[in-house]
């Protein structure tokens, strides 16, 4: 498992917290409604740990979005909330009520991925600004069970796991959820080198 | 025409190519038919050049992403319902806006930049869908939540998964302290529940099932239940129970049985339904042969009580003897008030020796009442008849001998008892 140095540890949350930080803005600009979004904290591990921290704080079913990216680094990012929760913040968004219909519809289904997509494009749109990477994102795509969208615990075990925990706060509605970026071998070396060499340029800075 | 620009115009979607100078390089058929704007005018400019409204919106800053970072983005259609301005023929000839999904998607250009692709789909039928849908279930949840009467949905474990705010009232429960509860505990009979859940889960409904539902409170109340089976959003069935509150229907029958069986003067059973007891009371003696008195019983000189002191005294000094004769008679004992001043009473196990005594007992009663009316006191007699059941006789000959017998205490003088102790004529 690789290893972050305590000022590597708060870098990665810095950004992350500017990237959801930007998110949450141009959500509320969208929906003219005020949305807090923070990542009070970050661990870096392989992905069988992942795996299991995700199992062992969000029981449940879970609902997520997922992108992949690749360029100067390779890898596939997502946002996870409990799968009652992506409900109830769709629904909060779209002023839908809590009751009406039992299943999230296809067209809020639609909104969710949007929003998973806001918040996953500013982090990777943060990260490569701030560490000037280049790497191009795919579409978001909707999963449902646990890891199986996230291939978290499958046979290819190298690379490094972003295992952010995040809050999401809209109206009255408080969700907690994760925020997972997978990087490959490579990907995680770019990632760590441009972090430290950003570290070095603001030290000297 | 190129096989790529016949594949474009096939798709039954828009499609827009930019590169990576924001110039639009594909425009299928699909978006010329619903933009009105030709390949060969779209091809060359930019977004913005076609349409000055789409600058500075998501659409444009999902443009951008994709051109300047690679980010590809998903407009939704709850948040963005028309982001180009595109229309369609309808069914009545006019053209409608069109709602519209769109993604955009960060591609990699020619020259090694990025370039995007821009996807739009027309959801307008499942965005109506939705709404339709939407309004449907709100429609049907005020329905439920506005109900008067207390309705619930249970899971096949018993479990209720919702309940109404009239649900709430009657169980004396919060709707948060009753989802997931055991839908047979809030009874006095858990069992009762339990069956006419298996009915209904075995024939799709169980109806009129009388409950008691127990409330935090430690009151309870009488409710008739409907159990019906329904298939849930997720497939898996469940129970809709509706109950009516009939506590109220309840007490109301218990009274009107009272009032239609009681004399409201008195308290004493009416002669309506004198009558039907006593009816039933022969024919149980006759039965087994057990003997049975009846006495009428008039109050003596009672029209000038009325007359003089008033109807208000006359009812008092009926209370009273009422109550006199509740109090000497034993509780197996039917008093009636057949009319006026005339009660009558059904002593079973009890032969002319006993009527004899019991008579003059209650002679004796009545004689030492003093009724307080308005000037002083008043005091009344009565005369007593009594008869003894002849096997087999009717009740309508039993009260005519019992009838009979008062006559010739009011002949033989008033303030006397007379019990025809004649046998039956008929050897029984």
């Amino acid at each position: 498992v690789i290893g972050l140095t305590a000022d590597e540890q708060d870098m990665v949350t810095e950004l992350m917290n500017v990237g959801v930080g930007h998110a949450a803005a141009a959500f509320s600009r969208m929906v003219g409604e005020e949305i807090r979004m923070t990542v009070p904290s970050v661990e870096v591990c392989d992905r069988a740990l992942a795996g299991s921290l995700l199992y062992n704080r969000l029981p449940g079913v879970l609902g997520g979005v997922r992108q992949t990216f690749d360029g100067a680094m390779t890898g596939l990012a997502a946002l996870i909330f409990p799968e009652r929760q992506s409900l109830q913040i769709v629904r909060t968004v779209l002023r839908h009520g809590d009751y009406p219909l039992e299943e999230i519809s296809e067209l809020e289904e639609e909104t969710f991925l949007e929003i998973g997509n806001i918040v996953l494009n500013h982090c990777l749109g943060t990260i490569a600004n701030t560490l000037d990477l280049t790497c191009r994102s795919s579409l978001p795509q909707p999963f449902y069970d646990r890891d199986t969208g996230l291939a978290l615990t499958d046979g290819a075990a190298d690379g490094i796991v972003l295992f952010l925990h995040i809050t999401f706060s809209i109206q009255s509605i408080d969700s907690q959820g994760y925020l997972v970026f997978l990087l490959d071998m490579a990907g995680a070396e770019t990632f760590l080198n441009r972090i430290r060499r950003h570290i070095d340029q603001l030290l000297q800075g | 025409m190129s096989f790529e620009r016949l594949l474009l115009d096939a798709l039954r979607v828009g499609v827009v190519a930019l590169g990576g100078d924001g110039r639009i390089s594909h425009w299928n058929a699909w978006m010329a038919e619903t933009s009105g704007v030709d390949p060969s005018h779209a091809c060359g400019r930019r977004l913005s050049d076609l349409f000055p409204q789409t600058e500075g919106t998501a659409l444009a800053d999902a443009v951008d992403g994709a051109l300047r970072r690679g980010l590809s983005s998903v407009l939704s259609h709850n948040l963005h319902p028309t982001p180009l301005p595109l229309t369609r023929r309808g069914p009545d000839g006019r053209r409608h806006a069109i709602d519209q999904s769109i993604l955009v998607r960060a591609i990699g250009g020619e020259d090694g930049s990025n370039g995007c692709l821009i996807q739009v789909t027309d959801v307008s039928a499942a965005a109506r869908r939705e709404d339709h849908l939407r309004d449907i279930a709100g429609y049907s949840r005020m329905l439920f939540e506005v109900g008067v009467d207390p309705l619930a949905t249970i899971d096949r474990d018993g479990r209720i998964t919702d309940v109404n705010p009239a649900f709430e009232t009657a169980a004396g429960r919060r709707r948060g302290d009753l989802l997931g509860f055991p839908f047979g505990d809030l009874f006095s009979d858990r069992g009762e529940v339990a069956s006419a859940l298996a009915t209904a889960l075995t024939d799709g409904a169980a109806t009129d099932t009388p409950l008691r539902l127990l409330r935090t409170d430690g009151t309870s109340i009488d409710v008739l239940f409907n159990f019906t089976v329904f298939s849930g959003p997720d497939g898996r069935e469940g129970v809709f129970a509706s109950a009516r509150d009939v506590t109220e229907r309840l007490k109301a029958a218990r009274e009107l049985e009272i009032l239609a069986t009681t004399d409201s003067l008195t308290g004493l059973v009416n002669r309506r339904y004198f009558l039907e007891l006593a009816e039933k009371e022969v024919e149980r003696a006759n039965r087994y042969r057990r003997s049975l008195a009846l006495f009428t019983l008039d109050l003596d000189h009672f029209k000038r009580i009325n007359d003089t002191l008033g109807h208000g005294a006359g009812d008092e000094v009926l209370r009273r003897v009422a109550e006199t004769c509740r109090e000497t008679l034993r509780g197996a004992d039917t008093i009636g008030r057949l009319g006026g001043e005339e009660l009558a009473i059904l002593v079973p196990e009890t032969g002319a020796d006993g009527a004899i005594r019991l008579g003059e007992r209650l002679r004796s009663a009545i004689a030492g009442l003093t009724v307080p009316v308005r000037r002083g006191v008043v005091r009344v007699t009565t005369s007593l008849g009594a008869a003894i059941l002849w096997p087999d006789e009717s009740l309508e000959d039993f009260l005519t001998r019992s009838d009979n017998a008062l006559y010739e205490a009011k002949r033989l003088g008033r303030n006397r008892v007379s019990v025809d102790c004649r046998v039956s004529p008929v050897k029984g």
